[in-house]
């Protein structure tokens, strides 16, 4: 069993950042950029296998983000989650998620989200639409964050619930939730620096 | 020392005889249990079936072990004035016990390995130890249904072990208290020898 994962991917995305007017050409490092803060940042997941909830996390990722508040048009997450680098804690789990019943990771090593638009929904509170793909499925996704930032530091927070079966994540056997549980709850911690 | 080598099993032989003995019963409650175990109990059922695994690996090197050590150790002799088919059946329903202790485990690991939950539930003995499936089940179309055929076979031959205990710990009670003989103190953890 395994579960599910899914998630992540959506991850990486986050954070933000702020940044000013964001140069579209010259990605990375223009000053709407952040780098991600990888020892204070988690891609986690939540799945549930055989009624029991277990938790795991994605190592591999990367993502580009342009963010400023005052400047939402330009901004935009590009998040690649490497699904081969999900753990969960369990070996058995840990071994199967790569399978072909699951994120077949040799076919389609990376999941992928991509901002089409970040919008704000409060104080302190957004959302990035956009697209996420895992395996060979492309869907529309809207990821609520917030996110606060102090200085040079900005700190995002997101989740979001999805069904690994959207994607194609469980085959066969696995693609009721008998065994493992459909809904898999991601959450996102960043913790940016520009 | 020879004297009374010559009248036990070695200790080695008489600690493996008692551990497997224990692990066999475990298996056998523990798998019928687990086979009983329905939807809700999903999780301590596939717990358990991690666990079957990983005792079933375990009497599998147990008993090769125990066969090496059978075949370079002496062994008592049977009581002289054991019948001679007696004699016989007591040499073959032990052998008997070696089959089946080598072929349970293949048994159940070739399920295992033929199982269509074969490729997302990968075994880690004790959690810890991967043990890989039999490469022969790549190919099958319906897997589920010869999954199924190997268990039903793995529960037979389980039916066939109960018999054979059964059989067994009849005759070492006959020598024990019927025959009064020193047959049962060969296999006894502590030396008891009748005088």
């Amino acid at each position: 069993m395994r579960a599910i994962l899914i998630a992540a991917l959506a991850g990486a995305l986050l954070v933000a950042g702020c940044g000013s007017k964001a140069d579209q050409a010259a990605a990375p490092a223009t000053d709407g950029a952040w780098t991600i803060d990888k020892e204070s940042s988690r891609l986690g997941f939540v799945g549930a296998q055989t009624g029991k909830e277990f938790t795991g996390e994605f190592a591999g990722y990367e993502a580009t983000i342009v963010f400023d508040p005052d400047d939402l048009p330009s901004a935009r997450i590009e998040a690649v989650v490497d699904v081969g680098s999900a753990r969960t804690g369990e070996r058995q789990r840990d071994a199967a998620l790569p399978t072909a019943d699951w994120f077949s990771a040799k076919a389609f090593p990376n999941a992928t989200f991509s901002s089409s638009e970040i919008v704000r929904t409060g104080e302190g509170a957004y959302e990035a639409r956009g697209k996420l793909t895992i395996r060979d499925t492309t869907r529309d996704l809207v990821l609520p964050f917030t996110l606060a930032i102090e200085g040079d530091r900005a700190t995002a927070d997101g989740a979001l619930s999805l069904a690994r079966t959207d994607f194609g994540v469980g085959q066969g056997e696995f693609s009721t939730g008998q065994w493992v549980g459909i809904e898999v709850k991601v959450s996102i911690h960043l913790e940016a620096t520009r | 020392m020879t004297a009374s080598a010559r009248d036990r099993y070695t200790s080695v032989a008489i600690a493996l005889h008692w551990l497997i003995a224990l692990l066999v019963i475990v298996q056998l409650a523990g798998g019928f249990f687990m086979d009983s175990l329905q939807e809700p109990q999903a999780a301590l059922k596939f717990q358990l079936f991690q666990l079957h695994k990983s005792f079933g690996v375990t009497i599998f090197f147990l008993t090769l072990f125990r066969l090496g050590w059978r075949l370079t150790h002496k062994i008592p002799p049977l009581p002289a004035a054991m019948p001679k088919w007696e004699k016989m059946a007591a040499r073959v329903s032990h052998a008997g016990f070696y089959v089946l202790l080598v072929a349970m485990p293949l048994i159940g690991w070739a399920v295992v390995s033929s199982s269509p939950f074969a490729q997302s539930v990968q075994t880690f003995l004790f959690g810890v130890i991967h043990w890989p499936h039999l490469p022969f089940f790549d190919g099958v179309a319906d897997r589920k249904a010869l999954s199924d055929e190997i268990a039903e076979i793995h529960e037979i031959v389980a039916f066939v072990m109960i018999g054979l205990i059964a059989l067994h710990v009849a005759a070492a009670l006959k020598h024990q208290f019927i025959d009064k003989d020193t047959v049962l103190a060969h296999m006894l953890p502590f030396a008891r020898r009748r005088g």
